[in-house]
């Protein structure tokens, strides 16, 4: 794994680089949390503060979906940026082919990219993750309602997101690697989406708590599920599908 | 001393049709090594294969004796593909320091910064290379691929995209680096004027075939015919003109000038037509024999295997 670092390092920088893309992430996020939190602020913080008994179990609940909802939708959003743009116009310009005939394999890259799009991803989940939870909670403080922070709703939210789209961004990768960039772009779009109807159906429909064991429960057999996809497809992660697979 | 580069009966099959029917060369350090061919004949695939890129069907890679897919053969190539392969969202000094860490340069900063004067980019260092124009990114890949000191250069159409001032530029720096530093050059082109310019040694593919390989100068020589050249001090009188024209066995063609050409036939020596002249009074300041251009030599080969198909 020579040189994992530096094509991780390499990457993140020229990721951070493209100013629209970035601000285009944290945009949509911040947009797209807001809605969120002013979703759950009008059909449930809202008329529980007006009842005259307050049902906390279920503010618990809701805060537990937008703390998850905030994490899934940044990393979420990460992922669908940082693919789209960058490993379609890098395989179009052929930069791996360069890369790869460093002293650099074909499962070294494909981490070092996972991990360049997976790390900022897990930056930016855990700050919105955190961020959402204070607001929240200000939410409450303002309306008379008591601060919560349930220990295994925090420890969810935090954690659950990044579990699912690590083995996530490996399966992306890997497909626009060793194919057609555009069928990364394709997985990273319709997962976010079927998770998004997952957690809506599990929480909201089903009465589903994310900090229940059930949730993680459903999370870790997701990720085990694409953990064993990865597995299955590794040996079809070499130099020469991935040259050829690329642009020109 | 191994060979910088053999290939050994390299096949390879892509997509159901044998892209290289089982191609020998080898390339000798020192060497620098054109190889020629039309699109789609089969050079980048080798190129490939050389750089372990792609894996040969069949046959056996080696470079400076050692497997092409051996991890430290990595360290000995330096190369130049087709597209220059650099991050264009970063600087052409963080390009260079990605890639020298990628090979654990030592010093690398001094080596980056020597490099950048080489190939006369040192003014544009921290620039990205997005806002470069493709002759500078083809100097920068120059650079890129001389960051660790390689003793073989793989250079797939290093010229190609670029405009002729670039093409001159980009030329001279690569010589002066390859003669400073000794280094063993195979590079793909198909403009056979740059190889004639830059190569000793060349090799001609076709759909997959290698079809001629060697010394550019013995196959120049070996093709070039019968044709003979001589030049005189002066433009010879009519008299002798019309006696060159009357001694059949002397094959005289044209007179431009003061330049006669000849295709002698069989028996006639290259010295009975300067004796002749001299003879006549007329003096002769150099005779040759004419010498078939890198194009007429790549077409001559070609219209050979079409009339042989």
């Amino acid at each position: 794994m020579s040189g994992l670092r530096t094509l991780v390092a390499a990457s993140m920088r020229s990721h951070a680089r493209l100013k629209v893309a970035v601000l285009l992430t944290l945009g949509l996020s911040v947009f797209l949390i807001a809605g969120l939190i002013a979703l759950v602020g009008l059909l449930v913080i809202v008329p529980q503060a007006r009842s005259p008994k307050p049902n906390t179990s279920e503010l618990a609940r809701y805060l537990g979906l937008v703390v998850y909802g905030s994490g899934l939708l940044t990393m979420g959003l990460t992922l669908n940026v940082f693919t789209a743009n960058n490993l379609v116009k890098e395989k179009n310009q052929r930069l791996f082919e360069s890369v790869l005939a460093a002293p650099v394999g074909a499962r070294t890259l494909w981490l070092a990219r996972t991990l360049a799009v997976f790390l900022p991803g897990l930056a930016l989940c855990e700050v919105s993750a955190v961020a959402s939870l204070l607001v929240v909670n200000a939410f409450f403080l303002t309306l008379g309602l008591p601060v919560l922070a349930p220990a295994s709703t925090v420890v969810s939210g935090l954690l659950l997101v990044p579990v699912l789209y690590l083995p996530l961004c490996g399966v992306v990768l890997l497909a626009g690697l060793c194919g057609n960039p555009v069928s990364g772009n394709v997985i990273a779009n319709m997962a976010l989406s079927a998770v998004l109807t997952l957690v809506i159906n599990l929480v909201v429909r089903a009465g589903m708590d994310v900090g229940s064991f059930s949730f993680a429960l459903v999370h870790l057999t997701v990720a085990g599920g694409m953990a064993a996809v990865l597995i299955v497809l590794q040996p079809r992660l070499t130099k020469e599908r991935i040259v050829l697979s690329s642009g020109m | 001393m191994s060979s910088a580069l053999q290939l050994a009966g390299v096949r390879k099959t892509l997509g159901g049709r044998e892209v290289l029917k089982g191609i020998s060369l080898t390339v000798e350090p020192g060497d620098v090594f054109g190889y020629l061919g039309s699109n789609g004949a089969g050079k980048t695939t080798t190129i490939r294969i050389a750089l372990d890129l792609v894996r040969a069907t069949s046959g056996d890679v080696r470079v400076m004796g050692e497997s092409a897919s051996s991890p430290d053969v990595r360290r000995r190539i330096g190369f130049m593909l087709e597209a220059d392969g650099l991050y264009n969202a970063l600087s052409a000094v963080e390009n260079l320091q990605f890639y020298a860490r990628l090979y654990g340069v030592r010093n690398a900063g001094a080596r980056i910064a020597s490099l950048l004067v080489d190939v006369g980019l040192a003014a544009r260092g921290r620039d990205r290379v997005g806002s470069f124009s493709k002759g500078m990114r083809q100097r920068l890949a120059l650079a890129r691929a001389l960051v660790h000191d390689p003793q073989v250069l793989v250079l797939d159409e290093p010229m190609s995209g670029i405009d002729p001032s670039g093409q001159v530029e980009l030329r001279g720096i690569l010589l002066d680096v390859v003669h400073r530093g000794g280094k063993t050059i195979f590079f793909s082109s198909h403009d056979l004027d740059e190889v004639q310019r830059i190569c000793n040694r060349i090799a001609l593919i076709d759909q997959g075939t290698i079809l001629v390989d060697g010394e550019l100068a013995v196959l120049m020589r070996e093709r070039s015919g019968h044709e003979v050249v001589i030049d005189t001090g002066s433009v010879p009188p009519e008299a002798v003109m019309a006696g060159l024209r009357d001694a059949h066995g002397f094959g005289f063609r044209a007179a431009t000038d003061r330049r006669l050409e000849f295709s002698p036939l069989p028996g006639t020596q290259v010295s009975d037509i300067v004796g002749f002249l001299v003879g006549r009074g007329v003096m002769v300041e150099g005779a040759r024999r004419k010498e078939a251009s890198l194009e007429e030599l790549y077409t001559t080969i070609l219209r050979e295997r079409e009339g042989g198909q």
